[in-house]
Parts: C-alpha cells; sequence; structure tokens
C-alpha cells in the first residue's frame, strides 16, 4: 500500500527554507550543513 | 496511523534521535495560531515549520486527493479511535493534503522518500529508526 522507498541510489533532496513556529528560518542544506541527519515529515493537517 | 499519532510515536525516541545526530523537521501548511499548541501538545522536542503556501509539498510530490484521505480504510481508523475514547481536535486546514515522510543524509542524498497514499499511511518507526542506526554505523 506504501510508497516505501529506501533508496539506493543516490538522488539529491531538494532544498528548502521555511519558518519555523517562532519565525525563525530554516534552510534544510543549512541543517545538514551543520552535520545533521534530517528526518522531513509533512503532515496532513493540524487535527 | 495519522500524523498526529505518527508523530507523537517518534517523539518517544527523541532522546535516541537526538544521539544519532537527526534534526526532525516537521511541515504543516496549517494555521500559525493553531501550529504552536499543536506541537506543545504532540512532540515540543520537534521543531514545527510553516508552508501554508505548499510549496515544499509540491517540490516533494506528496499527493492531495479527497478519495485518498477520506476512503473507507480512513473513515474505519477515526471511527474506532473515537469510539476507543480518542479525543476529537477537529480538523484544522485541507484534509485532502496527503503528508510523507524523508531521510536525509548530511550530502543532502535522499536515504528515504515515502509519500504516502492515503491518510492513515505512514511509515513503520522502527523501519525509520533502522535507516537512521544504519546511517551512524
Amino acid at each position: 500500500m506504501s510508497d516505501t522507498k529506501r533508496r539506493k541510489d543516490k538522488k539529491t533532496a531538494p532544498d528548502f527554507s521555511l519558518p519555523d513556529v517562532n519565525h525563525n528560518p530554516i534552510t534544510l542544506s543549512k541543517v545538514l550543513a551543520a552535520g545533521k541527519t534530517a528526518m522531513v515529515i509533512f503532515l496532513r493537517h493540524l487535527g | 496511523m495519522v500524523c498526529a499519532e505518527h508523530v507523537a510515536q517518534l517523539c518517544q525516541y527523541r532522546k535516541e534521535l537526538k544521539q544519532l545526530n537527526v534534526a526532525v523537521l516537521l511541515i504543516s501548511f496549517g494555521p500559525e495560531e493553531h501550529a504552536k499548541d499543536w506541537l506543545e501538545g504532540i512532540c515540543p522536542s520537534f521543531q514545527l515549520l510553516l508552508d501554508p503556501e505548499r510549496t515544499a509539498y509540491h517540490t516533494y510530490n506528496l499527493k492531495h486527493s479527497w478519495l485518498s484521505s477520506w476512503n473507507l480504510k480512513t473513515l474505519m481508523y477515526y471511527a474506532r479511535a473515537l469510539f476507543g475514547g480518542r479525543e476529537w481536535r477537529g480538523i484544522i486546514g485541507d484534509s485532502a493534503q496527503l503528508g510523507g515522510d524523508f531521510i536525509i543524509d548530511r550530502d543532502r542524498n535522499l536515504l528515504l522518500e515515502y509519500c504516502s497514499k492515503e491518510a492513515t499511511d505512514r511509515p513503520q518507526i522502527a523501519e525509520l529508526l533502522r535507516i537512521l542506526r544504519d546511517q551512524k554505523a
């Protein structure tokens, strides 16, 4: 059912820059540049 | 499971995620006034980013579908949850938007791309942790 793709090949994740709830801009590439792995979870709605 | 439960389950592993040097970035298109309260109630340790225009949603090819979001499986899920005593928080925002989970390494390579096919479709927490632990090893 799920579109699970644990990737074996290399595909670059699109970069993004969005504000957090405290209005601080967060850029994916900057998070990664700090040596972190990112887990990005897109929510449906805030229910 | 639905978003809130998925994030709440993942939140139970927040200490390990920190040890693994993982930044958990939640992204919502929901209204800002609800976002802080939602995060406080589910997992204040994570970061919640706001994407009201759904720019990132589109970039990551996430589906928008009423049929997929409100199919029989989803309705049954909510019915069971409500009869089981789950509090109904209401729906804030566009309930036809589907979510997804992505794990990205420090070189910006996608280690996992998981686009939900319906509202309750999320990867298993164990699978997410497996990928992150493998990445660290």
